[in-house]
């Protein structure tokens, strides 16, 4: 995933702001990393350049 | 077991585990845009379009050429491997995009996929908490008079308009979950929801172009 998709994601369940953490980045690129909500203490993975969104509930 | 009974909860998990092991198949038969779709589509731009419920990506390509930026989501995994990104896996009842983000979102042949009757309210509400202002949407369902169901009618609005539709491929067959509208009962969803707006019926499915009220 690029950065700037980060402008328009955010938390499925409270809709807050994510935090990435880009654990590997290619051509300037997340391929693999977390999106973590603070508020909501969940962390979600960045698997293979896919944010997995779904909701823990959901998984 | 109907989707209502259970909360829906496992009718979804199967339902994603069947387009998780059919995604591949799926996507050697489904590669191309529907007609109705280009047409709302077609003559509009913007900054960012939302296909909710992307499936492999059919209708991303058509919104790439118009949008600036068009992202994908679904909750099959394989499916959206599939898609050329941006895409997200996430489930449409909690949409994993900001508010009114959206110029346009598109959410076709997947709103009755979902099992239950509030889930399909909350997918609904979602798309109008994404979409800005002046955004609409394009919703569709299957409708119950689809040549599909000729035969099945009687049984589908006996169950509540709870269906399963087998999928076959060789040796493989799974089914997956419907919940089949007539137009009454997807007027009814819609004037439920934060959504308004008419729908048609075309080609066995009802449409609906949708804004946020008020």
């Amino acid at each position: 995933m690029k950065k700037d998709l980060m402008e328009l994601l955010c938390c499925p369940v409270c809709k807050g702001e994510l935090e990435l953490d880009a654990t590997r980045e290619e051509d300037g690129e997340v391929v693999e990393g977390t999106l973590y909500c603070e508020d909501c203490d969940e962390t979600y993975a960045v698997d293979d350049g896919i944010p997995d969104l779904l909701p823990p509930e959901a998984r | 077991m109907t989707g209502d009974e259970d909360g829906g909860s496992d009718e979804k998990a199967r339902l994603r585990e069947t387009f998780d092991a059919i995604a591949s198949s799926f996507d050697e038969t489904r590669n191309q845009p529907w007609d109705d779709v280009a047409e709302f589509v077609d003559g509009r731009e913007g900054g960012v379009a939302l296909d909710l419920g992307c499936g492999n990506g059919r209708h991303l390509p058509l919104l790439r050429e118009r949008f600036d930026t068009a992202v994908g989501i679904d909750f099959s995994r394989s499916m959206v491997a599939l898609a050329e990104p941006p895409v997200v896996r996430g489930d449409l009842s909690a949409l994993p995009f900001r508010s009114s983000c959206a110029d346009l979102a598109l959410c076709v042949a997947v709103l009755h996929h979902l099992p239950t009757r509030a889930g399909r309210l909350s997918a609904l509400d979602e798309v109008a908490r994404v979409l800005g202002d002046d955004g609409d949407a394009l919703v569709s369902v299957w409708a119950i008079e689809h040549p599909k169901f000729d035969g099945v009618r009687d049984e589908i609005r006996a169950a509540g308009g709870d269906h399963h539709v087998p999928w076959k491929r060789g040796e493989e067959e799974r089914d997956r979950y419907y919940h089949i509208h007539d137009r009454a009962s997807f007027e009814a969803l819609v004037d439920d929801s934060s959504l308004d707006g008419t729908v048609w019926d075309s080609d066995g499915n009802y449409y609906a172009r949708l804004r946020p009220t008020g």
